[in-house]
């Protein structure tokens, strides 16, 4: 079950999983979800930049800590989510008196 | 971001500019202080290193933040090193 941070509380869910952090910028970034706080702020580990040749720039950084404000998607395995879950629970978030 | 205190770190700027240095203090809005810090200017046609010396730089400035792996760095020759530089974040 989710509670009322309903991402923050979804992503703690995916620590361990691989995942692709996209960010505003284009850039895409592999790795294992390592933590997230309640920025949605992620840590990553055993990062690897999708377009290597594109992005030298980063080649030589062993994991990272992406500000949540900098994220447009967070790519995730389709296996890893109860999708009528996580939709339940949106709902019931959006029904919550304000 | 506690492991990364004291630790050679790669920031990615908002205006995607690449600077390294020693991370040596930062707080909740990730507003940083970086000892020995540099520049890395990437170009298609060249690269330059722009020393910083020390360094405070504003939490909402910041896109990417990580350790170096200096074995890794260290291997890289990047005066040779030729790409266009980090595209900027846009809303």
């Amino acid at each position: 079950t989710y509670s009322l941070q309903l991402f923050y509380s979804f992503f703690k869910t995916l620590v361990g999983q691989p995942v692709v952090v996209e960010l505003k910028n284009d850039m895409l970034i592999q790795g294992t979800l390592v933590s997230v706080d309640q920025y949605l702020n992620i840590k990553l580990d055993g990062v690897r930049v999708e377009d290597e040749r594109k992005y030298p720039h980063v080649a030589s950084l062993k994991n990272s800590f992406i500000r949540g404000s900098v994220v447009r998607y967070v790519h995730i395995p389709a296996t890893a989510v109860d999708t009528a879950l996580l939709q339940d629970a949106a709902r019931k978030e959006s029904q919550q008196p304000k | 971001m506690d492991d990364l205190r004291n630790k050679k770190v790669l920031l990615v700027t908002t205006d995607g500019r690449v600077v390294v240095g020693i991370l040596k203090g930062f707080d909740a809005q990730t507003n940083l202080i970086l000892s020995k810090a540099s520049e890395r200017a990437f170009s298609t046609d060249s690269f330059r290193e722009i020393p910083q010396g020390l360094h405070v730089v504003r939490g909402d400035t910041i896109a990417i933040i990580g350790e170096i792996d200096e074995e890794k760095d260290d291997a890289i020759d990047w005066p040779s090193v030729r790409a266009d530089p980090i595209p900027a974040i846009r809303i």
